[in-house]
């Protein structure tokens, strides 16, 4: 048997202590200029991937698929659909843009290199725009998705982010130190569980390069940014707990559309299975506002519900009434790093 | 009869400039489909090779003073920033072979300019600590971007990564870096290769600055990092790119796939 209070003080000491966060960095991104005028296209332009590095239907394609998918929603600019062989080379200044993995050496053991090649800005009154942008990956890594909840900084699973980043630079973004996957600081944010998308600052940089874009898009993240570190949300590993007990848990939610949500609902609760989004004891309901291009990271003491003893995953999902019509549902919700085996302390 | 001769004629020779025009196009695209996404009945396997820690390949670790940064266009390399150093300082492993190497960027002689943003910028009269690999690929002798700045805050020396944040830690896991960029890079396009200026009041105000490793502390964490990981250190390494490779074409990794659970390598 264990004592109520013994098992409380475990808790409160395991779990990771943040103080109430409200940060929002989401205006940080930057961009090259000339003459103050920023570098970007000056239309759409197409972008294709290479059939010889990143086959069809393999991990690569659908991580290069994703990463498209996700800027095109945000800035109708780079049409990713598009795929060659032109007997695996990759080619610059062929004014076709390419993405393709390469060895590791090949880019002087960075994860991804994009060159970009722009007209010029000879003149003071001269105006710059890209003209074609060449994408090279690290064929090393991983692009299978991942779990954002488990993701570390000295992971090699960064296949997916990876691309993204480097599409933020063929659209003409550059490094920032912010909650972003433009970040140059590993890791790179995940969202919604296991997917690599454009944070709100990435989205707020690539709209104001590109204004014209009304896409809506909240998402969920276990993951949050501390002193410019990114990290999860709560500690990896199973927390003792009592029912009745309080437990502090941090997540965060994140808007990377162009339009001001409020009163979307948001459920924190807690589910038998990592990836067990509907059903479950809820935790707490409420609603939440996030304006266009912005996130916000919380901790919150929560009860822990009249459960059956056993362990269980904590989760947290935003638009739970589906409210809001986005152009990605499926990032909605998130599960934490930390479990909670509850315990019958009454016993 | 003369007319519809030339009507003929018209209408050949547009047809005639019509097949060159998809012919061109068929050139210049060559190869590409229109993608459909990939299918939804689960991915298949596809080639990787095992993951490099970044300091797996690092052969020589050394600081220096950048003394010069200028650009040039070479015809196999294509535009060029050159750094030149002085007063190198071996720390670990192999002695440079030349004091001058390049990085890719700068114009092209059609007045068009070729910028990698991946690539750490370097400014006269500072002072780098500089990890190199075996040998240059086209864009850098520098290898995955370890090219840290070292600076003098209230008396007290200090480094920064390549983006101008405060080193806090460096070990096998990686490099933890301050929150704020304390290096101002020019964002105009034109300014590729003007200084870039260490902003020492800000460096002083921030929060960072008392976890910020001394350079002395960094030389010591990253030889002990490099050990740790066996980096080659004091094998033979070249500054330049080799011979084969020009700026513009380069192989990809041909990748062979397979149903999920027979990997084909």
């Amino acid at each position: 048997m264990i004592r109520r209070n013994s098992v409380k003080a475990i808790v409160a000491g395991g779990v990771f202590v943040a103080s109430h966060l409200v940060s929002n960095d989401a205006r940080a991104y930057t961009y090259s200029t000339c003459n103050g005028k920023p570098i970007r296209w000056s239309s759409s332009t197409r972008m294709v991937r290479d059939r010889c590095s990143m086959p069809n239907n393999s991990p690569s394609h659908s991580a290069y698929w994703d990463a498209g998918w996700n800027w095109w929603s945000i800035a109708n600019v780079l049409d990713w659909k598009w795929s060659y062989d032109d007997g695996c080379v990759i080619t610059a200044g062929n004014g076709r843009n390419e993405t393709a993995r390469v060895p590791r050496s090949q880019i002087s053991g960075a994860l991804g290199m994009t060159t970009i090649i722009k007209d010029g800005c000879p003149f003071w009154f001269s105006t710059e725009y890209i003209i074609e942008a060449d994408i090279k990956l690290a064929d090393d890594l991983s692009y299978y998705p991942q779990d954002e909840s488990f993701w570390n900084w000295s992971s090699q699973a960064s296949g997916p982010v990876a691309i993204v980043h480097e599409m933020g630079h063929a659209i003409g973004l550059n490094h920032t130190s912010s909650f972003a996957v433009m970040r140059t600081q590993a890791p790179a944010p995940l969202a919604g569980g296991n997917t690599a998308e454009p944070y709100p600052d990435d989205a707020n940089g690539a709209r104001f390069l590109y204004p014209g874009s009304y896409s809506v898009n909240l998402f969920a993240s276990a993951q949050m940014i501390d002193s410019g570190i990114i990290m999860a949300t709560d500690n990896p590993g199973t927390r003792l707990a009592c029912r009745g007990g309080k437990l502090n848990l941090t997540y965060t939610f994140a808007n990377n559309g162009a339009s001001d949500v409020s009163g979307t609902g948001v459920r924190i609760f807690m589910n038998t299975g990592p990836n067990s989004y509907s059903g479950g004891w809820t935790l707490f309901s409420g609603t939440a506002v996030l304006p266009a291009g912005s996130y916000y990271t919380k901790t919150r003491t929560l009860t822990i519900p009249s459960v059956p003893p056993g362990t269980y995953w904590l989760l947290w999902k935003i638009d739970t009434g589906n409210s809001t019509s986005e152009y990605n549902e499926g990032d909605n919700a998130v599960h934490s790093a930390m479990t909670l085996l509850v315990l019958d302390c009454d016993a | 009869m003369r007319m519809r001769y030339i009507w003929s004629t018209i209408v050949g020779v547009a047809a005639s400039i019509g097949v060159l025009v998809a012919a061109s196009g068929q050139i210049e695209d060559k190869g590409v489909e229109r993608d459909w996404g990939p299918r939804g009945d689960g991915l298949q396997v596809e080639d990787r090779y095992p993951p490099h820690h970044p300091l797996a390949d690092v052969t020589s670790i050394v600081e220096a003073t950048v003394s010069r940064v200028w650009n040039e266009y070479d015809e196999r390399l294509g535009p060029r920033i050159y750094v030149a150093l002085s007063d190198v300082v071996v720390h670990a492993g192999t002695s440079l072979p030349e004091t001058t190497f390049s990085q890719l960027g700068g114009p092209l002689p059609n007045g068009n300019f070729v910028e990698v943003i991946e690539l750490p910028k370097f400014s006269p009269g500072a002072r780098y600590i500089l990890f190199f690999g075996r040998e240059a690929s086209v864009y850098t002798p520098v290898w995955a971007r370890l090219a840290f700045r070292v600076e003098q805050v209230a008396n007290r020396g200090v480094v920064l990564g390549p983006d101008g944040n405060l080193v806090r830690r460096f070990d096998v896991n990686g490099v933890e870096f301050g929150a704020r960029h304390l290096i101002l890079a020019p964002s105009e396009s034109a300014h590729f290769l003007a200084p870039l200026t260490f902003d020492a009041k800000a460096a002083a105000e921030d929060p960072d600055i008392a976890k910020a490793l001394t350079p002395e502390a960094f030389v010591h964490a990253i030889k002990r990092a490099a050990q740790e990981v066996g980096a080659p250190l004091g094998e033979p390494m070249s500054l330049r790119p080799p011979q084969d490779v020009v700026w513009n074409v380069s192989r990809t990794s041909p990748q062979q796939v397979s149903r999920e659970g027979s990997e084909v390598k």
